[in-house]
């Protein structure tokens, strides 16, 4: 009775109280995975409103909205980089090289705070990725994908055959080498001469420690790893004594039994002049040997710093490609990897042996060459043969139609005659089995793929709040200016600390803004003090174009004649 | 009374067999020593007939860096023979650190000229690198190792010598970075190994060290390394004074996951404070109490998120599955998990319940998940139930799985059924498979039955899986004790008479009938001979270089299933 009491006197009082402006609500008139529309009641002509989603895992902002005049607003994934701009996305350094996006809107994963305001891109399953500039794939036997990402944080994603995502392995460095065994184990070599089993749950099993020396079984610097899955043999390559020896799964030494003295490359260990491959002379030698393939038909390819050579593990013999004594500097080509030709097709400069499929096609990919604009993926018939050579720019098509972007990686996975690799756009392309990178094949993950990207679907309109703004807010970001000097800083970080900066007279790399409007930016030396105008000139990107976004680049050049250090920017968006 | 004296009796006896087994353990490195001695001196002799001036130089070398082990001063007599500047080089650093101990001066003397010899190098970049790689071999001498390498800058040459003594957790690197002045980060690197190093024994000084280092990664790092060498409740204390969220959730929840057996609870308190992938960390927790206490995992597991709740599901129920298939069974029915996780449970549980197992995988829908995993189980039944396997392998349809199938499951049975294994490999449509299977069988037949096993393995092309499984064979068959002529036919599928025999002859150094010494004579390439009996020495000294377990790396990589974010 007291409390029917107590409901009515609060009724009447409600009833009673001076008219207030009523709270905005917003309720959902529509769903896609990459935007939802809106309506917000009441809604005042003119005014500017804030809607935050927040359900206890996510949190996003929009804000800044003008509903139209009834009330109808589209709250978009991230203003910053539409889906299909995001294909577009070459490069910071150069048009091919794809973007990394980690530098605002990482979740807690990687340590660093999400931007406060859009809805985060994802495509392997970092928000804020779009794709790593160097990744890596591997193929177990029983169709599950492994890819790694040569980024910060270090992590081996593990994908089941229909590329649903499993779980990741977060390691403490970077990657050196990593392959499975045929339980689908997973084994990684780690810097610093230790490997480590991981089970096909992500168990950790075992790890060890390579001895240190030049006796046989030891290591100075292992710096690649295959697995030989039938056979249950492990060969690791060492880069400083240029040799590649062979272990059980456990890691018990297994010499090679048809060479002397049991590893492959030469006994001495002659450290090799750098580059040079004079097959009168160097015959069996292994320049820096670092990664290495099977294919399946009993031979091994180690990619030397400017060729691969082959071996026959039923002999130990070194064989030719064709006539060549190897593929690459020395062997295919003789002109220096350092000179202009290195741009030629079938020439390069330094490599990534990312494959040998298995009609014995070895597939190779440009880890660095100044000679090119888009690293390219070169693919050779085993007599060493240039089969084709791709960038970004030849035109492969899935079969649904869209454009696939071929680049140069570092490991593709291989079955067969089937290949699947990452394509610049951060998605999986899988081949035609045709013996040559074709179109028809289809694509995987990706920019707005099911899982990777928070899906708009899934919103609860209870889980979604209105305010009005008293003002628009300014959105701001700030973070370092990184010049080209790096060739690593390709994929780096533009936070990351302890770097030389801008060379004078040097244009830094084209930096994301996330600020997604028309932005001005000021400049700060490493005291603080805001650097003059007159000492840079910036472009910014103010129209859809080479990357593919709007308003969300710009670069600066450094004109004051004075070497910069630790330059910071703050990017703030225009009133 | 009487049990006072049957314990004095117990106890002289503890006492007898301790002095005897000490004795014999004394007297058989003595005899092992001399015996390998005799190996290294037939190898010496052999070099001197080698006539290629390279393959002589490296035999020599060989010879002189395994005789350190037992006469570092005969070993010096043999660098004079040795022709190649490398060579010589490396031999005379072993031989300097073997006679460091009562020569000094010697040592001293051998040190210089490796190092002379090193600058005939013409190269630069080979010269300073074998220069550098020099002064680490021979790190152990601290300041004395210096004269190594003449030519290197000072800095350079300690910061090597430095490195290399704190890889090794050898305490004299503390002492040598108190003399000399590197760069900060090579003195961090040294602190920080030397700390890494005295983790497990001596964590204050660990710590101490630690605190030197100025690198913010550097010190991150160490402080991981030795979190995961503590106790659970030290490694979350240092956890705290990890700045990188990232190392700081990984030390927290491997700290966690080590504490689930003393104390769940803190266990399950600590890992919802893991500040990066916190479901990943309860997961952890959650299966690592699963091998306890399954109820309450299964009670953690239900207040994950979809993803983690799968992934820890699955694993637990693949732990499960080999205690009690019944409740595997149940669980797998009630959670969805990974096509992975499925298999990895049922073969599990094929040790104990076949039929639950085989049902369970014909259970599932056609696909790759479902050849997969009948193929998994087949194998894990062949053992104790051939016919299931079979009738499983027959159910494969997909020519890629129905070969694996086969050959697995004709792999198990080939010991007790060899023509059923045979006839088995027919249904492996790949031929690959199925010759690899017949080689393998070969090899397992051979143990028994050398000619049999042969036989089957000369049925086969040459390839390398011929001639691996060949030469594995002969080696297995010394190592139970055959004679070399019973092992040789099997080795002559693998290659010719001297290279196998270079390589059989170490497997001979415990056999009780034939002596390596006996059988070097018959291999005619005096390199191979010399190469054979030096490995042979190396075997009885037990000098073998081995790769070491490391399980704190090993707790350094994190499996996590958010990787989504937030």
């Amino acid at each position: 009775m007291a409390r029917h009491l107590r409901a009515m006197i609060a009724a009447l009082l409600l009833i009673s109280a001076p008219a207030a402006a009523a709270q905005p609500a917003c309720t959902i008139v529509k769903r896609t995975p990459s935007a939802l529309t809106v309506r917000i009641q009441p809604c005042e002509p003119g005014a500017l409103y804030r809607v935050t989603y927040r359900d206890g895992k996510h949190q996003f902002t929009w804000d800044n909205l003008s509903p139209d005049p009834s009330g109808l607003v589209v709250l978009t994934d991230d203003k910053h980089l539409q889906p299909k701009q995001r294909l577009q996305c070459a490069s910071r350094l150069s048009a091919g090289d794809p973007v990394v996006f980690d530098d605002w809107l990482k979740a807690p994963v990687v340590g660093k705070r999400r931007g406060t305001f859009g809805v985060p891109v994802s495509t392997f399953g970092g928000p804020g990725y779009l794709v790593p500039g160097v990744s890596e794939l591997k193929r177990d036997d029983y169709g599950n994908f492994w890819l790694y990402l040569h980024h910060p944080p270090y992590a081996l994603l593990k994908y089941d055959h229909n590329f649903v995502y499993q779980f990741a392995l977060l390691m403490p460095d970077r990657v050196l080498a990593f392959d499975t065994d045929a339980e689908g184990n997973l084994y990684v070599l780690h810097p610093d001469n230790w490997i480590s089993k991981h089970s096909p749950l992500g168990e950790n099993l075992a790890a060890w420690d390579l001895p240190v020396g030049r006796e046989p079984g030891e290591f100075i610097s292992a710096s690649g790893m295959v697995i030989d899955r039938a056979g249950g043999f492990i060969y690791l390559s060492d880069e400083r004594l240029g040799r590649v020896q062979r272990f059980s799964l456990d890691l018990e030494l297994r010499p090679i039994p048809h060479i002397a003295w049991g590893w492959i490359g030469r006994e001495d260990l002659e450290y090799t002049e750098a580059g040079k491959y004079d097959p009168d002379h160097m015959y069996y030698q292994l320049d820096r040997p670092r990664q290495l393939a099977l294919d399946g038909e009993g031979h091994l390819y180690v990619s030397c710093e400017h060729y691969i050579s082959k071996f026959d593990l039923a002999t130990g013999r070194q064989l030719p490609f064709g006539k060549h004594p190897v593929l690459g500097w020395g062997g295919s080509f003789t002109d220096s990897p350092f000179s202009q030709s290195a741009g030629l097709d079938g020439h390069w400069a330094r490599q990534w042996l990312a494959g040998v499929d298995g009609l014995g096609d070895i597939y190779i990919g440009d880890r660095e060459n100044d000679f090119v604009v888009f690293p390219r993926l070169q693919v050779f018939a085993p007599d060493g043969t240039l089969i084709q050579s791709l960038d970004i720019e030849d035109e492969v098509q899935a079969r649904d139609g869209r454009p696939v972007y071929i680049r140069g990686v570092a490991g593709l996975a291989a079955d067969g005659a089937r290949v699947w690799l990452v394509d610049a756009a951060g998605r999986i392309y899988a081949n035609p089995p045709a013996g040559k990178i074709t179109s028809g094949g289809q694509l995987f993950l990706g920019p707005g793929a099911a899982g990777r990207q928070f899906d708009l679907t899934q919103v609860k309109a209870e889980n979604l709040s209105v305010e009005m703004q008293e003002k628009r807010v300014i959105h701001r970001s700030e973070g370092r200016v990184l010049g080209f000097l790096n060739p690593e800083q390709g994929t780096g970080n533009c936070e990351r600390e302890g770097v030389t900066l801008l060379e004078s007279g040097e244009r830094s790399m084209w930096l994301p803004s996330r600020i997604g409007e028309p932005f001005r930016v000021r400049l700060y030396d490493e005291s603080g003090g805001e650097i003059p105008v007159s000492d840079y000139f910036v472009e910014f990107e103010e129209r859809p174009g080479l990357f593919g976004t709007q308003y969300d680049y710009f670069r600066v050049t450094n004109r004051s004649g004075k070497p910069w250090r630790n330059v910071r920017f703050v990017a703030e968006a225009k009133q | 009374m009487g049990k006072s004296r049957a314990l004095l009796r117990l106890l002289s006896l503890c006492l007898y067999m301790t002095a005897t087994v000490g004795a014999l353990g004394m007297l058989s490195r003595s005899v092992g020593a001399t015996v390998a001695g005799e190996y290294l001196a037939e190898a010496a002799r052999a070099t001197g007939t080698i006539a290629l001036p390279g393959d002589q130089s490296a035999a020599r070398r060989e010879v002189a860096i395994t005789q350190v082990k037992l006469d570092p001063r005969a070993a010096l007599e043999m660098v004079a023979t040795i022709a190649r500047p490398t060579d010589a080089a490396r031999a005379l650093a072993a031989a300097a650190l073997g006679i460091a101990e009562f020569d000094l001066p010697k040592s001293q003397d051998a040190l210089s000229t490796a190092g002379r010899l090193l600058t005939r190098i013409s190269n630069s970049t080979w010269r300073e690198t074998e220069q550098r790689l020099l002064l680490a071999e021979v790190s152990a001498l601290g300041e004395k190792a210096l004269a190594a390498a003449p030519e290197l800058a000072k800095e350079d040459a300690e910061s090597c010598i430095l490195l290399a003594a704190a890889r090794r957790g050898d305490p004299a690197a503390l002492d040598l970075l108190d003399k000399w002045s590197v760069s900060s980060e090579v003195a961090d690197r040294t602190w920080s190994m030397s700390a890494v190093s005295l983790a497990a024994t001596k964590p204050e000084r660990a710590l101490e060290l630690a605190g030197k280092i100025t690198s913010t990664d550097i010190l991150a790092h160490t402080l991981w390394m030795i979190a995961e060498q503590r106790p659970p409740f030290e490694a979350m204390a240092l956890a705290g004074r990890v700045s990188d969220p990232v190392a700081r959730s990984a030390i927290l929840s491997s700290a966690a996951r080590r504490s689930v057996a003393s104390d769940p609870e803190a266990a399950l308190a600590a890992a919802r404070t893991v500040p990066v992938s916190p479901n990943s960390a309860l997961a952890e927790v959650a299966v690592a109490l699963g091998s306890r206490e399954v109820k309450r995992a299964l009670a953690v597991v239900k207040e994950l998120p979809p993803s983690a709740r799968s992934w820890a599901t699955g694993r637990i129920a693949a732990g499960l599955a080999r205690t009690d298939a019944e409740a595997a069974e149940a669980l797998l029915a009630e959670t969805p998990v990974s096509g992975d996780a499925y298999r990895l449970a049922l073969v599990h549980m094929a040790a104990r319940d076949p039929d639950r197992a085989a049902r369970l995988a014909r259970s599932l829908p056609e696909g790759e998940d479902r050849e997969s995993t009948l193929a998994a189980v087949a194998e894990a039944v062949a053992e104790r139930r051939p016919g299931l396997a079979v009738d499983l392998v027959w159910e494969l349809t997909s020519p890629r799985w129905r070969s694996r199938g086969a050959a697995a499951v004709a792999r198990k049975i080939a010991a007790a059924d060899k023509d059923g294994a045979l006839s088995l490999l027919g249904l492996a449509e790949t031929k690959e498979t199925a010759q690899r299977a017949r080689a393998d069988i070969g090899a397992q037949i051979a143990s028994r039955d050398p000619e049999d096993g042969r036989k089957l393995l000369a049925s086969l092309p040459a390839s390398s899986y011929r001639r691996d499984r060949a030469f594995e064979a002969a080696e297995a068959l010394l190592q139970a004790g055959s004679k070399l002529d019973e092992a040789m036919p099997l080795a002559a599928l693998a290659d010719k008479p001297d290279m196998s025999l270079r390589w059989l002859l170490p497997n001979l150094v415990w056999s009780q009938r034939e002596s390596p010494l006996h059988a070097a004579e018959r291999i005619s390439d005096p390199y191979l001979r010399a190469l054979a009996l030096v490995d042979a020495a190396r075997r009885m000294l037990g000098v073998e270089p081995r790769c070491r377990p490391d399980p704190a790396r090993l707790a350094m990589v994190r499996p996590i299933v958010e990787w989504e974010g937030r």
